[in-house]
């Protein structure tokens, strides 16, 4: 008892210590803001924003973990964060750490150890918000946190004390539907998309849209309409349907930005109800109904669009927001893997592309990020909903039996509502020109309901053994280079300078793979499923890879794959690795 | 807001019915625990922080009721009515963060992963839970027989005609868009040649008010709309069913329990019963509502 209680005396002391000691450190003292030239092309050992960079590569240069020293990696620190649903992403700048936690919490870490420098809770409304709510990633400009409100605010918090700089609501909070991810940074602008208003929910056709922000005063500069309004172009496309029935066409992953083209690119989710019958008639069915999973190329500037490219109808829930990945790159398909060409491409050219695989269906892209002119495309996973593409116009077709026509009919929806790809993100790597992905064999078996299509039960697809895989497609042939897979779905990804892909998957497991051959060079078991975005970043010449845990929205649907598999549900933290510094 | 218990059956079976429930409840609640949230069914993922995980006060129903629900407060008395044939003592939590704004609907607009955390944590049983017209209702649930049964029907706004042969060519239909009973009249105008115009609205609100005001003609409308615009709005008195030219289906309106809850839901069953047997028409009355 008597050593017990001396160590515990020591241990108390200790810890005074070090408290006392970082209270002599301004953690701040080189704190540098962030300017539009540091987020276009970051620093190497920062992580600014959501992937990383404006291009959406999720790719950290970062070399001094490699494919030699990575089963060395060891767990240096970790963190609890606050319950909810975990779809996090820390970002790091001089070695502070900024991490989302849900329900608008928001913590400054010090980013070698995860202590506590400051936190913003923010108070929101006891009523009109659901008990779940998440945020994906913030941004950081000059020296402010940046980041969309529950409450429909954009706010701005001083990145050194944490403290509230300026708000300005973005949308009257009796609206449904939130901003779930943060703002794209450009020109000193904060450009952020939402998700808008469902059938039964309130707020109409005019509460889906796009907006910029001056970062300076909050002033909104711009507002584009992802839901066409009256007069404007896309509003034909509605089947002349009543303005109060037109719903949902929102827009919920950060956008990515070209700085010289000036073009931030979007990606849109569905309509409400999804399935088209329930307000037209047989002939609008396959109408376009604008802009729904669409990408739109906006002039950064203006709020003008530029272009835009639908990818398909939607009848199912086949959301395209997701990270719409920039990469110039010579353009070569490979037709015995490439199932459609435009009859414009030049093999060999090089292209400036906006590519990789924008929404559910699982459909890999290669646009011409500047015209939005259709290059080629190609699948991956098993999927029904998609019977052609014309290679000229990147137009699809659909199968008609695919399209539901009245209620109570059972269709097999390949991929489901939860992809495919969902929202875990993809990473490129400029090493192997390669995009790798977390891709889901699954189908749902749907039924028309009174409401909507029901978008469960998950099955796997036709032919599959495993639910999840990691598949690496290079963008300059689109061939697909390697595809590892595993029981349980795989989460959101990271590629380094070490030739490495870190990511994690629903049964706790965190893995880092050969980038050249998907091989699984080293893995850790986690407290939780990894839900969470891992990033990459380096303080005083140290490497570390940092990635949240904990269930996230939705888990349930791939948790209930594999029912031997019992990862559980919440259990947020942050969970940092490095190797030994010795 | 408690009522007058005013129930028609006949004073001898109400008591031995009131033994048989008492015995039937206070087993259901030794053998499963209210707030129990292990349902044995799929359940949606949740965080287990978001769970109480509290066990309510075993000696009472604790209602969930619907607040975007247009029939809130008759659901209200149906529970009290049934808690009081059960002989015990009801406590009523609304459902939160719905954001409905339809005044005149029956929807719950929650998602799966809200309506498991609310009910887990604030009531043994959901009151006016509207049963699917089609497909089934979330694994962890269970519902009882249904209370009340309202109907869809045909109506016309004032001065149109008696019937469906009034209807001029080219007039319009009003639908609320994603019931079931839009797909009957849809089925109904193709039979017709489409000589009928079909217009489609998110809420009966919409419905209801064009209907009134002369801009829609007729419509297929949930009747209990009808009944409680009449009582607000005199425009709306004017609107009238008319005799049914095709099928429409009704509404089931029923409580839905976790499927853990079944000696509560059999009792409530039992009493629900009693409830149609004598006494739901003159609740219908106090409400407004429509008879079955």
């Amino acid at each position: 008892m008597r050593v017990t209680a001396g160590l515990l005396l020591a241990s108390a002391s200790l810890v005074a210590s070090a408290t006392f000691a970082a209270a002599q450190t301004d953690p701040f003292a080189n704190f540098t803001p962030v300017t539009d030239a540091m987020l276009a092309d970051p620093p190497a050992g920062d992580w600014l924003m959501w992937r990383g960079t404006q291009n959406h590569w999720g790719y950290s240069p970062l070399d001094q973990i490699t494919t030699d020293n990575v089963g060395d990696l060891r767990i240096v620190w970790s963190r609890a964060m606050t319950e909810g649903h975990q779809e996090a992403t820390p970002l790091v700048h001089d070695g502070i750490m900024y991490i989302p936690h849900p329900r608008d919490i928001i913590q400054a870490l010090d980013a070698t150890t995860g202590d506590l420098l400051w936190e913003y809770r923010r108070e929101l409304p006891a009523e009109g918000l659901p008990s779940i709510i998440l945020t994906r990633n913030v941004a950081i400009w000059e020296d402010r946190i940046i980041f969309n409100s529950k409450d429909n605010f954009l706010v701005a918090l001083d990145a050194r004390t944490g403290e509230l700089v300026w708000e300005t609501e973005v949308r009257g909070q009796e609206d449904w539907g939130w901003s779930t991810s943060g703002p794209m940074i450009a020109n000193g602008m904060a450009i952020s998309g939402r998700s808008c208003a469902q059938q039964t929910g309130t707020g109409g056709a005019d509460t889906c849209f796009l907006t910029a922000h001056d970062l300076a005063t909050g002033e909104e500069m711009w507002r584009f309409y992802t839901l066409p309004q009256p007069g404007e172009p896309g509003y034909e496309t509605w089947a002349g349907i009543p303005d109060d029935a037109r719903r949902h066409v929102g827009s919920w992953i950060t956008p990515s930005f070209d700085p010289e083209l000036n073009l931030v690119y979007f990606g849109t989710s569905v309509t409400s109800p999804y399935s088209k019958f329930y307000k037209v008639d047989a002939a609008n069915l396959d109408d376009e109904f604008l802009y729904q999973t669409s990408t739109l190329a906006i002039d950064a500037t203006t709020g003008d669009l530029v272009w835009y490219q639908q990818h398909i109808r939607d009848q199912w829930d086949l959301d395209h927001p997701f990270e719409r990945i920039l990469v110039d790159t010579v353009i070569a398909p490979n037709p015995d893997e490439v199932r459609w060409i435009s009859p414009n491409v030049v093999a060999g050219e090089e292209r400036r592309v906006l590519t990789g695989i924008p929404g559910k269906t699982g459909i890999f892209y290669s646009i011409d990020r500047a015209t939005g002119e259709f290059l080629w495309a190609r699948e991956t996973v098993y999927q029904n909903v998609i019977s052609d593409i014309d290679t000229a116009t990147g137009r699809a077709t659909h199968p008609v039996e695919m399209i539901p026509t009245a209620i109570g009919q059972s269709l097999q929806v390949c991929p489901p509502a939860v992809g495919g790809k969902d929202w875990p993100a993809g990473a490129y790597s400029p090493l192997t020109n390669t995009i790798y992905y977390p891709l889901h064999n699954l189908c749902m078996n749907s039924i028309t309901l009174e409401t909507d299509i029901r978008l469960s039960p998950y099955v796997l697809a036709p032919g599959a053994t495993n639910a999840g895989t990691i598949r690496g497609i290079n963008v300059e042939t689109g061939e697909q280079t390697w595809i590892w897979e595993n029981a349980t779905p795989q989460m959101s990804l990271l590629t380094t300078g070490g030739g490495l892909l870190f990511g994690g998957d629903v049964n706790r497991r965190f893995r880092a793979f050969d980038q050249e051959t998907g091989d699984v060079l080293w893995e850790q078991i986690m407290p939780a499923q990894v839900g969470g975005f891992p990033v990459s970043y380096e303080v005083d010449g140290r490497q570390y890879i940092a990635v949240p845990v904990g269930s996230f929205l939705l888990s349930g649907a791939y948790t209930g794959l594999n029912p031997d598999q019992r990862p559980g549900t919440g259990g947020n933290a942050i969970i940092v690795f490095a190797l030994p510094e010795n | 807001m408690r009522r007058p218990f005013l129930i028609e059956c006949k004073r001898q079976s109400m008591l031995v019915m009131l033994r048989r429930l008492t015995s039937v409840v206070a087993l259901a609640f030794a053998l499963t625990g209210p707030g129990s949230s292990a349902f044995g069914q799929a359940t949606p993922a949740v965080p287990e922080d978001f769970l109480d995980h509290v066990r309510r006060s075993g000696d009472r129903i604790h209602f969930c009721l619907n607040p975007a629900s247009a029939l809130m407060e008759f659901d209200r008395a149906v529970g009290q009515r049934l808690a009081d044939m059960l002989l015990l003592p009801a406590e009523f939590n609304q459902l939160a963060n719905l954001n409905s704004h339809y005044g005149l609907d029956y929807r719950i607009t929650l998602t799966d992963s809200d309506l498991f955390i609310q009910v887990s944590n604030e009531c043994d049983a959901l009151i006016g839970f509207p049963n699917p017209a089609i497909g089934t209702i979330q694994e962890w649930l269970m519902t009882t027989q249904p209370y009340y049964k309202p109907r869809f029907v045909l109506a016309f706004g004032p001065g149109v005609g008696a019937g469906i042969d009034d209807l001029a060519a080219g007039a319009i239909i009003g639908s609320r868009v994603s019931v079931y009973a839009d797909s009957f009249l849809r089925a109904f105008l193709e039979t017709q040649g489409n000589r009928w115009q079909r217009r489609i609205y998110s809420g009966n609100d919409g419905i209801v008010a064009d209907l009134a005001s002369g801009a829609i003609q007729a419509a297929v409308v949930w009747e209990p709309a009808i009944n409680l615009a009449a009582a607000t709005d005199p425009l709306a008195t004017g609107i009238r069913v008319v005799d049914q030219p095709f099928a429409l289906p009704v509404l089931e309106l029923a409580i839905a329990l976790p499927t853990n809850q079944v000696f509560l839901r059999n009792a409530l069953d039992a009493a629900i019963t009693e409830l149609r047997r004598g006494g739901l028409n003159q609740l219908l009355a106090e409400f407004g509502l429509p008879a079955e």
